[in-house]
């Protein structure tokens, strides 16, 4: 990405993976009703493609973008699952380019819950090129506010890996909308208990049900009051967007949090949504006066610094 | 299928009861193999303490079992609890016997901010 005559690199944090027979039937009709009704048979094969670490390599390449963090996730209510391992298979392709996020079950935890936090350990240590935790509470289903779960942030906490977190809403079906499942407010508790965690809030509080910043200022105050809170703004350079972004970079450069924004997208979606994402991101970022080394700090520098990993070249 | 719930939700003696009543109704299980899980929203009601009575049309090819969930919104704000006031109770019943056009539950509001899964499914 050059931005004033200056080349920068790109670290995307967030984007999916996953295989279509693991979808549930809500989500693979919502991906399928973005395709003309004659060409429905094709969306799993295309998604299949979309998704697998070529694939995701290929929309960096299309997009100049330097690397990615790639998230597992268990969501069976909503969007589906892509497993810890499967995640480790796809960036093992290009572990100089792709970072994992592992995540957990959390929907049958008064039953398996020990059992599950062992599972994430398990990942975090024993699989190549895991940096991160993914965890999604409105997908998932469980309250920002729910002490039970409090484990996952001991485990992320002790072994250095930073936990990524949806924060707000999603169009998706069967997602959560109320705010203790969307307001990261609810999250304080946790966030307080455990100063050695990280917490990068996803999404900053764009609440793309609505289509507002609802819970963007809750995200600012978060990251100006905790040294563990970041700020993720994955969707928001999107179309459904479009509207807001001005707005959400003003709030972020005003906040004096660009230092705490990780760059993400929530892609790939489709083909040249990441790249898409990117330019929309920048002209908005130039738009709102930032200076060459805020947008670097952005796109990847405070990326490696969270993550202990070298800064990324152009 | 329709389906006929009826009962009653009840509050522990001392606690206010002028507030709203939210009822979720959901699926016990739904899919299967790894997507298989719990607690599929199925549609939501309003009631006060006490006495109610509700109907819908449960989603025969969506899951299986019924779970009755409520909760008491004392504060009257919406929301079940906020980050201060931790006061709103929850209670959540399964279903036997299911499927059956007609039920009759009770529901206890026993546990204070919890979501549907603080209670199901239970520990073993």
């Amino acid at each position: 990405m050059e931005v004033d005559g200056q080349r920068l690199a790109v670290v995307d944090v967030h984007l999916h993976t996953g295989r279509w027979e693991w979808m549930p039937p809500v989500f693979q009709d919502r991906l399928s009703s973005r395709v003309p009704r004659g060409f429905k048979w094709v969306t799993g094969i295309l998604s299949d493609r979309w998704l697998r670490g070529e694939g995701l390599l290929s929309q960096l390449d299309d997009a100049g973008i330097r690397a990615a963090g790639v998230f597992a996730i268990y969501s069976p209510h909503t969007t589906g699952i892509a497993t810890n391992e499967y995640v480790a298979e796809q960036v093992a392709l290009n572990p100089d380019r792709l970072y994992g996020f592992a995540s957990l079950r959390v929907d049958q935890w008064n039953t398996n819950g020990a059992e599950q936090l062992a599972t994430l350990e398990a990942a975090l240590t024993g699989l190549d090129n895991m940096i991160g935790v993914k965890l999604a509470h409105a997908h998932q289903q469980f309250r920002f506010d729910d002490p039970r779960f409090y484990g996952i942030y001991e485990i992320a906490g002790r072994l250095g890996k930073p936990i990524y977190l949806h924060t707000a809403t999603s169009p998706n079906p069967g997602v959560r909308l109320e705010p203790p499942y969307t307001d990261p407010y609810y999250l304080e508790d946790a966030i307080r208990r455990y100063p050695d965690t990280i917490f990068i809030l996803g999404h900053a509080g764009w609440d793309t049900y609505h289509r507002k910043l609802t819970y963007v200022d809750a995200c600012i105050d978060l990251a100006q009051r905790y040294d563990n809170v970041y700020l993720e703004p994955g969707a928001l350079g999107a179309e459904r967007a479009a509207e807001v972004l001005p707005d959400f970079v003003r709030r972020i450069k005003a906040g004096g949090v660009t230092r705490k924004l990780i760059y993400g997208s929530d892609g790939p979606q489709m083909p040249g949504y990441t790249g898409k994402h990117l330019k929309a991101f920048v002209i908005a970022m130039k738009d709102a006066d930032y200076t060459v080394d805020e947008m670097r700090d952005i796109l990847a520098n405070n990326f490696s610094r969270v993550f202990g990993l070298p800064e990324f070249q152009p | 299928m329709p389906v006929s719930i009826s009962g009653s939700i009840n509050a522990p003696d001392g606690v206010a009861i002028d507030g709203k009543v939210y009822i979720n109704v959901y699926h016990a299980w739904a899919l299967d193999g790894e997507l298989r899980h719990p607690v599929e929203y199925i549609e939501s009601f309003e009631a006060i303490i006490g006495r109610f009575s509700i109907e819908f049309a449960y989603p025969l090819d969506k899951g299986e079992g019924l779970l009755v969930y409520a909760w008491l919104d004392n504060d009257n704000d919406g929301v079940l609890c906020t980050p201060s006031d931790r006061n709103d109770l929850a209670g959540l019943t399964e279903v036997d016997s299911f499927p059956a056009a007609e039920v009759t539950v009770q529901i206890e509001l026993t546990a204070a901010c919890a979501g549907p899964d603080w209670f199901f499914p239970p520990a073993t």
